[in-house]
């Protein structure tokens, strides 16, 4: 369970974050759900120690501003876009060998870092593209990258920030498979801008709108509510039933 | 497989470093021999290859900090910066080692400070860097150019440092240039990991445990210090430390700088004393000696053109 109580984070003197407490279940998917700037990164990011803020933030037990980085790099795997430099681009075998660094043990990788990167990359369908640069990847290829980066030290925490951005509908499909099979044992929480895909793969749902938290709560809960999102998001959407399961259809230029 | 590039790498390193035995050998044992060419001989081809070594595994640090191929210590204004001081400490105290090195310490840090700071204003992109290390680079060499006027007087051998020559080596170098190759050598054990997450951008690193702001300025500090000593002995010695570590990439088909930039260093090395050795033995008995540093920058900088090339191909295809 990861728990927040009083966050506040300021960037460049701007309130990206305001008082927000919250919890996100140990045993559910947590989608984040928010338009452009609301600050779903940036939440995702103070609870990975990557960026600072003032408030608690529990991991457990574990309070994140007493625990070294290097702890919360063994523990937690946080994923958004990766760096590339056509001329410095790493392989695929590099990327993930780099990303185990948090639990690998020697200076060199060891047979076991190696063996989990190849498994890792078999359930991403990207073994036969291990010694392919980033840079040549398309963006379906690099976004299962991205994800098998942060299984590949198979951390208790997973965070994914906007996992289904830039890929085509297929793709999104087998990330939310995967991320569906890693939920079983792995606290996962993600961020998207798509409705359809959060309510998809999301079990609990958090709405952000301009730093607050204006929603948070179980499925049926968010359907009941949906004029939240509606106004979060500034459109309408419609619910329909796929299924036996509603899900909510934006209505473009309705 | 596994460990597959790691052992290659190491016999490719095994490989350049025989090779550089080899040719340091011959370099060193050709007629004439007599002991003063000999000794002369010996102190010039080891001050190459440390200084080689140096420049390379520098090289192969600052492109990786701050992820951009088109960097090396004189693209970034380090040499010039500490060119400038070094020819400012020979006027006010005379000529001396250890207060040369110190000084261009100052000088190569302070304009590597503002090659950085102006590129991070103007964007950071790999191009920004090279722009504004340009124009640090004009401006430290123009005042350079002022002194040498003055400095010659004291210290004719100044002008050597401008275009960056070997023919200044002498054994007091040896000690200094062990000390740093020994600070290089630990340091390796330190960086290249933190490096590696770097190059996969700031938000990886952190996320991988590494604070991208505390390795990026310690890996700065160290190369630009070090590179800076250097030049303070032999002057502006251009392109090598870009070149080096292309090649080794190019070679062993990988950007992990654990295997990197230690065959960088070698690289750097062997290229270094191949183009002393020109300039020392072919073309000394036909138009005199001409600076090492002249040569290197005739052979590296097409490359770095060609770089900038590729890169843009890239980007636009």
């Amino acid at each position: 369970m990861i728990k927040i109580a009083g966050l506040d984070v300021r960037y460049n003197g701007r309130i990206v974050l305001k008082n927000i407490s919250l919890e996100m279940p140990g045993d559910k998917i947590t989608c984040i759900l928010g338009p452009n700037g609301a600050g779903k990164t940036t939440l995702l990011r103070a609870i990975s120690k990557i960026i600072d803020f003032k408030g608690s933030i529990y991991l457990d037990g574990l309070e994140i501003s007493k625990t070294p980085l290097k702890t919360i790099a063994r523990i937690l795997s946080y994923t958004s876009h990766l760096y590339i430099n056509e001329l410095l681009s790493l392989t695929v075998l590099d990327t993930l060998l780099i990303s185990r660094y948090p639990i690998s043990k020697g200076f060199m990788e060891s047979r076991e870092d190696y063996e989990a990167v190849i498994n890792t990359a078999k359930k991403l369908r990207l073994g036969n593209m291990l010694n392919r640069k980033l840079s040549e990847l398309s963006s379906g290829e690099l976004q299962r990258v991205v994800i098998a980066s942060a299984l590949v030290k198979n951390p208790r925490y997973l965070l994914f920030d906007e996992p289904d951005a830039h890929i085509d509908p297929g793709s999104k499909n087998f990330i939310a498979r995967i991320i569906r099979d890693w939920s079983r044992d792995h606290v996962v929480v993600f961020t998207t801008q798509d409705i359809l895909f959060g309510l998809s793969v999301g079990e609990y749902f958090i709405v952000i709108n301009n730093g607050e938290i204006v929603f948070s709560g179980e499925y049926r809960e968010l359907i009941r509510s949906k004029h939240i999102l509606e106004k979060a998001f500034g459109l309408r959407l419609f619910e329909v039933e796929v299924n036996n399961r509603s899900l909510l259809i934006p209505s473009y230029s309705f | 497989m596994y460990l597959e590039k790691t052992v290659y790498s190491l016999l490719l390193l095994a490989t350049s470093i025989l090779l550089l035995a080899v040719l340091m050998y011959f370099s060193i044992y050709y007629e004439p021999l007599t002991t003063v060419l000999l000794n002369y001989r010996f102190n010039r081809v080891l001050s190459v290859v440390f200084t080689g070594f140096i420049l390379g595994v520098i090289g192969s640090y600052l492109q990786a900090c701050l992820r951009n191929p088109l960097v090396d210590h004189y693209i970034l204004g380090i040499g010039s910066g500490s060119l400038f001081t070094v020819y400012l400490s020979i006027i006010l105290f005379g000529f001396n080692i250890y207060v040369s090195s110190s000084v261009a310490i100052i000088g190569g840090l302070t304009a590597l400070f503002i090659t950085i700071s102006i590129a991070e204003t103007i964007g950071g992109s790999d191009t920004a860097y090279v722009l504004s290390g340009l124009g640090v680079n004009s401006l430290f060499s123009g005042l350079s150019i002022l002194l040498i006027y003055i400095v010659s007087s004291k210290y004719p051998l100044a002008i050597h440092l401008f275009i960056g020559s070997f023919a200044l080596a002498s054994p007091d170098h040896h000690l200094l240039l062990m000390i740093l190759s020994i600070i290089l050598l630990s340091s390796y054990f330190i960086l290249v990991k933190p490096l590696n997450t770097l190059m996969l951008g700031d938000i990886y690193a952190k996320q991988l445990g590494f604070n991208p702001r505390f390795y990026r300025s310690l890996t700065i500090i160290l190369s630009g210090s070090l590179a800076s000593i250097v030049v303070s002995l032999y002057g502006l010695i251009g392109f090598i430390g870009l070149v080096s570590p292309h090649i080794s990439r190019f070679l062993i088909k990988t950007i992990d700088n654990r295997l990197v930039s230690p065959l960088s260093g070698v690289v750097s090395a062997l290229l270094l004393l191949l183009t002393d050795d020109f300039s020392r033995m072919i073309l000394s008995n036909y138009i005199g000696e001409i600076p090492t540093g002249a040569i290197v920058s005739v052979f590296g900088a097409p490359f770095f053109l060609f770089l900038i090339l590729t890169r843009f191909r890239g980007r636009v295809g």
